[in-house]
């Protein structure tokens, strides 16, 4: 037995293999970061443009422009709102996360532990309806948010982007309520929790990691949602960050780069992103722990 | 007994939030938009005013619309080789991570999460500075090796569209892979290997019916995502030379806020959901769901 | 905490949140309000509403409105990204809730009318002074079916740029002004000959400029039908076909791959360049992103000319126009076009069209700055002979038809001019119906 467990674990640290792998995993970086790379040259570069250059200086012009508040377009500069945005921004991813965890983490408790005829049906359902594309249900949408006052209204953009998620993050939520074994909930019973207490102070404690993942995905979600805020806000004050950056940079077929600064743009990009690498490092232990479906032993 | 139901019905009120959200804002604009499908409403125009019931007749069209039946086919072959992409680099990817031998783990992590990470509005503009003509790093990097240009945005753009949506959407089936594969019992492998099972056996017969129905949830998600989504082929042909890049959500797009008919618009969204939905169900079906 | 206890805390909460809301509500409806009345001005986020915001036109407007008429006036901006904003607004007025003077584009002008979105401002606009200001090719603009819907502020023809160090470089003539097409086709072949490194000699493909350089209609008021079969049509084709096919000298891939046209003509490798006029200062003006130094002597600019076939025009271009319309579901008209009249005022015009080289609408806007700079002193001259398109509906159906039959069958694949105008016969009729489309003699659908 131990002779077979080497052998196995020596065939799989042959030296070969090794570089080979490391080899192609190189190439997978460059697949990946390539992109980057001019995210991050241009922000610096005090002359950015749309393609990759060598910047000739290196500056923090761009970032210190944000911030300030103006571009260096001559006549027609213009002022950007960071801080604003970045605060409407997280307002709506907020709101986002916190509903879509308790709502998924209430339905995928309930899914998880309830069983009733016609249980996969529902969960099929629950997962096929949003099936419509988004866009064809763009202009009732627009008429429901009307009528339910989510115009202009940074609560209402949360709401509408957490239920484009749901259904994705009640199947994992249950994925992590499945994986917290009946036993330990019967054990607060008998120690003479009801059902309620011992949700609360045995099953939530321990689906702490499927609340995180739920919390960074819907973040991600709100965070980086275009088209329901495109839809439904219409001051600047309250433009997250997202329709920020379409505000001063526009791609559209058959019109190439408009009156842009792209080294702003750049700049104010990964400024975007920072806080979802900050959630991420918080939450990334868990990430490995999604579980969709119950796992069958044939 | 009494004590048992009404608890169940206590958890049964637990599905209420979702379901109020799901109805209102999915289920309600869903209904609303077939019936639009069943008029031929325009968004702008006297048809704005007064659009009129022509029941099946945008289906009727649909059939015999020579550029929606190509539109089926761009989308599925974009769709399944989207799907088999992502998944394949998933697979890679959450093999890496869950290998024993490569080290450097968290490096590795962060990297490959970084597209999913990036905001949606930012996806496109990184990949126009890659994979334009003249001044892309792509071709300019090309063109240091002594290869050809290539024309990525044009004559290769379906290419590009896929290569650009699996670098954006490896991520969820990565991670669900690579949770689906840590979860199983080591136990089951070294069993496997006693009976002098070879790698390749302990694949196909230990891991992968193991990780069936992740796997084909996970499939059935990433399949939703890219059947609706059409923002790559959007900012690269906006439907390609003579339709050859244009999704079928492209074309409902089109139909809907181009050509401003709502109606016709309405009736491409409803037959995308309608083929999601068969195959959805054909996939669970295929795995003894 | 027992069971009780915690169900308690949480019955309270909900008790003190929907108190409290209600009691926000209540109040926030019975407080007692002066009568401000509140309209909206809708426009495009960042460079358009801040200008609006640094030119002060609400604060001035609010104040006239209390001095003039004793009305207390709130105007609020709605705005929405360059990025789709004609497609927001025009969802904004399907769903019934765009503002009640919106700025917008001129082309969907008849589809808005149709819909009925549009206030009719043609009592207002009889009554006012300004009016005769206006060129009367930008009073047609935004008259339809003989009533006034929108007032234009700025407005770009389109024009000829050509680097006159290239020209020079080739020894062709400078200044250059072209009579008909076989000058720039042979212009660009020139470049080409003599200057090889310039890899885009022309590039000249808008299929609209063209059909009107040919002397075009395009639509036919008397029968409605849209006209996709003539001769003028043909010539169309075939100046795009020698231009990319037969001379070389656009080379098919600059359209099909979107290649950056503005940055090429900037590095000079592009050395004629058919675009709007607004380039001359938003691309290659200073500190934009692609500056032209020396741009007065470098950047060469002449009237787009005609085919130089009977029955075309000496020049031709087309203008479109950015401006102010109102919502025909405003409940304060008489405020919203005093709002709308501030906002196209000479002062505002010129400052507005000034650094951004677009054409001011009316003549009294030609003051300042605007009216000492060259180029747009120059460029108002072609509004003396700019065409208006047609403005009917399914006109941007014969237009993108038009634009996919180039790129996807003459540019892709070569096809002949007479193929091409066949298929794009065809694809007409199919989009718009057999009842609106027409061929002119000798050539039949």
């Amino acid at each position: 037995m131990r002779g077979e467990k080497s052998r196995l674990s020596r065939s799989l640290a042959e030296p070969g293999i090794k570089i080979i792998g490391y080899i192609v995993l190189a190439f997978m970086f460059i697949y990946i970061l390539n992109p980057f790379v001019w995210l991050f040259l241009t922000a610096f570069n005090p002359h950015g443009s749309p393609f990759l250059e060598l910047p000739e200086n290196l500056a923090l012009d761009n970032f210190i422009a944000i911030f300030v508040g103006t571009t260096k377009m001559g006549a027609a500069a213009h002022s950007i709102y960071m801080a604003t945005w970045i605060k409407n921004s997280l307002i709506v991813a907020a709101t986002t996360m916190f509903i879509v965890i308790v709502t998924s983490a209430m339905a995928g408790y309930a899914l998880s532990r309830l069983d009733f005829p016609g249980k996969n049906l529902f969960m099929l359902g629950l997962l096929l309806i949003g099936f419509m594309p988004s866009l064809t249900k763009l202009l009732p949408l627009y008429k429901l948010c009307i009528i339910f006052g989510f115009v202009n209204n940074l609560f209402g953009v949360g709401i509408i982007i957490a239920s484009g998620t749901l259904p994705t993050q009640i199947w994992v939520m249950k994925g992590f309520f499945d994986g917290i074994p009946r036993e330990l909930e019967e054990q607060a019973w008998i120690c003479g929790c009801n059902r309620l207490t011992s949700l609360f102070r045995v099953v939530l404690p321990a689906a702490g990691p499927g609340v995180m993942v739920v919390a960074l995905m819907s973040f991600l979600s709100g965070w980086g949602n275009f088209t329901v805020p495109l839809i439904l806000i219409r001051s600047e004050d309250l433009y997250p960050i997202s329709l920020g950056i379409a505000s001063i940079f526009t791609h559209h077929p058959g019109e190439v780069g408009l009156v842009v600064d792209y080294g702003v743009v750049a700049a104010l990009s990964i400024i975007y992103m920072i806080p979802s690498l900050i959630i991420y490092y918080v939450v990334r232990r868990h990430l490995l722990k999604i579980r969709l479906a119950r796992m069958e032993v044939r | 007994m009494i004590k048992i139901r009404r608890e169940d019905v206590f958890l049964a009120s637990f599905f209420i939030p979702a379901l109020i959200l799901l109805f209102i804002f999915q289920l309600i604009p869903t209904v609303w938009a077939i019936q639009f499908s069943l008029t031929d409403m325009a968004l702008i125009g006297k048809k704005f005013l007064n659009p009129s019931y022509v029941g099946l007749m945008n289906f009727q069209r649909l059939a015999e619309d020579r550029i929606f039946w190509k539109s089926v086919g761009v989308t599925f072959e974009y769709c399944l080789i989207s799907l088999m992409w992502r998944f394949t680099l998933g697979l890679i990817f959450s093999l890496y991570l869950t290998s024993k031998i490569f080290k450097g783990k968290t490096i590795m992590a962060a990297v490959f999460l970084f597209p999913w990470i990036t905001p949606g509005v930012l996806k496109p503009f990184l990949w126009i500075s890659v994979l334009d003509t003249k001044y892309g790093t792509a071709n300019r990097i090309l063109q240091l090796l002594g290869l050809p240009a290539q024309s990525w945005v044009y004559e290769r753009a379906m290419l590009s569209a896929i290569a650009i949506n699996s670098w954006a959407g490896y991520a969820f089936p990565m991670l669900v892979l690579a949770s689906a594969l840590t979860s199983i019992p080591k136990e089951y492998y070294e069993i496997a290997e006693i009976c002098g099972a070879s790698r390749w056996y302990r694949f196909t017969r230990i891991t992968l019916p193991l990780i069936k129905f992740p796997l084909v949830l996970c499939a059935i998600m990433i399949f939703k995502e890219d059947i609706d989504d059409f923002t790559y082929v959007y900012m690269l042909t906006d439907g390609g030379p003579n339709y050859r890049t244009e999704l079928l959500s492209l074309y409902a797009y089109h139909k809907a806020f181009v050509y401003y008919k709502l109606g016709y618009g309405s009736a491409i969204g409803l037959v995308i959901a309608a083929i999601a939905f068969i195959l959805g169900l054909a996939q669970l079906k295929a795995a003894k769901f | 905490m027992s069971t009780l206890e915690k169900a308690l805390a949480i019955i309270s909460i909900i008790l003190a949140i929907g108190w409290g809301s209600t009691i926000y509500y209540y109040t926030a409806i019975y407080r007692p309000t002066p009568t401000i009345i509140t309209i909206t001005l809708e426009t495009k986020a960042g460079l358009w509403a801040d200008f609006i915001r640094r030119m002060e036109v609400i604060p001035k407007f609010e104040d006239r409105m209390w001095n003039e008429k004793g009305v207390l006036v709130r105007v609020r901006m709605i705005t929405a990204p360059h990025r789709g904003y004609a497609d927001k607004v025009i969802a904004d007025f399907a769903a019934g809730v765009a503002g009640d003077v919106v700025w917008m584009k001129s082309d969907p002008l008849p589809e808005m009318v149709e819909s009925g979105w549009l206030l009719d401002l043609t009592p207002y606009v009889q009554k006012w002074d300004d009016w005769s200001q206006f060129y009367p090719s930008m009073q047609e603009l935004g008259t339809y079916n003989g009533k006034v819907y929108a007032i234009w502020v700025e407005t770009a023809p389109q024009v000829v740029y050509y680097r006159k160090d290239l020209f020079k470089a080739a020894g062709l003539p400078v200044p250059w002004q072209p009579k008909n097409w076989d000058d720039i086709i042979e212009a660009a072949r020139t470049i080409k000959e003599r200057l090889p490194e310039v890899d885009v000699p022309l590039y000249a493909i808008n299929p609209v400029l063209a059909a009107i350089g040919a002397g075009e209609k395009i639509y036919d008021p008397e029968d409605g039908k849209f006209i996709v079969k003539s001769e003028r049509l043909l010539e169309v084709f075939k100046f795009f076909y020698d231009a990319s096919i037969k001379y070389s000298v656009t080379p098919p891939a600059v359209k099909l791959e979107k290649w950056d046209t503005r940055k090429l003509f900037q590095d000079g490798e592009l050395a004629i360049l058919v675009d709007g006029t607004w380039c001359w200062s938003e691309k290659w003006g200073p500190g934009m992103p692609y500056e032209i130094k020396n741009r007065e002597e470098v950047v060469g600019y002449a009237h787009f000319p005609s085919s130089g076939k009977p029955g075309a025009p000496q020049y031709a271009t087309y203008t479109g126009g950015y401006g102010y319309m109102i919502n025909s579901k405003t409940k304060h008209p008489d405020l919203a076009w005093e709002l709308l009249k501030d906002l196209v005022a000479p002062d505002i015009a010129a400052e507005w069209n000034y650094p951004t080289s677009h054409l001011a609408c009316r003549k009294d806007a030609v003051i300042g700055k605007y009216a000492e700079d060259e180029f747009l002193k120059w460029a108002t001259t072609t509004l003396e002979y700019s065409s208006l398109l047609p403005r009917v509906e399914g006109f941007s159906t014969w237009k993108k038809l038009l634009d996919d039959v180039i790129k996807d069958y003459l540019l892709a694949q070569g096809t002949t001019p007479e193929e091409c105008m066949n298929i794009f016969a065809e694809k007409a009729k199919e989009e718009l119906g057999a009842d609106r489309v027409k061929a002119l003699p000798p050539y039949s659908l």
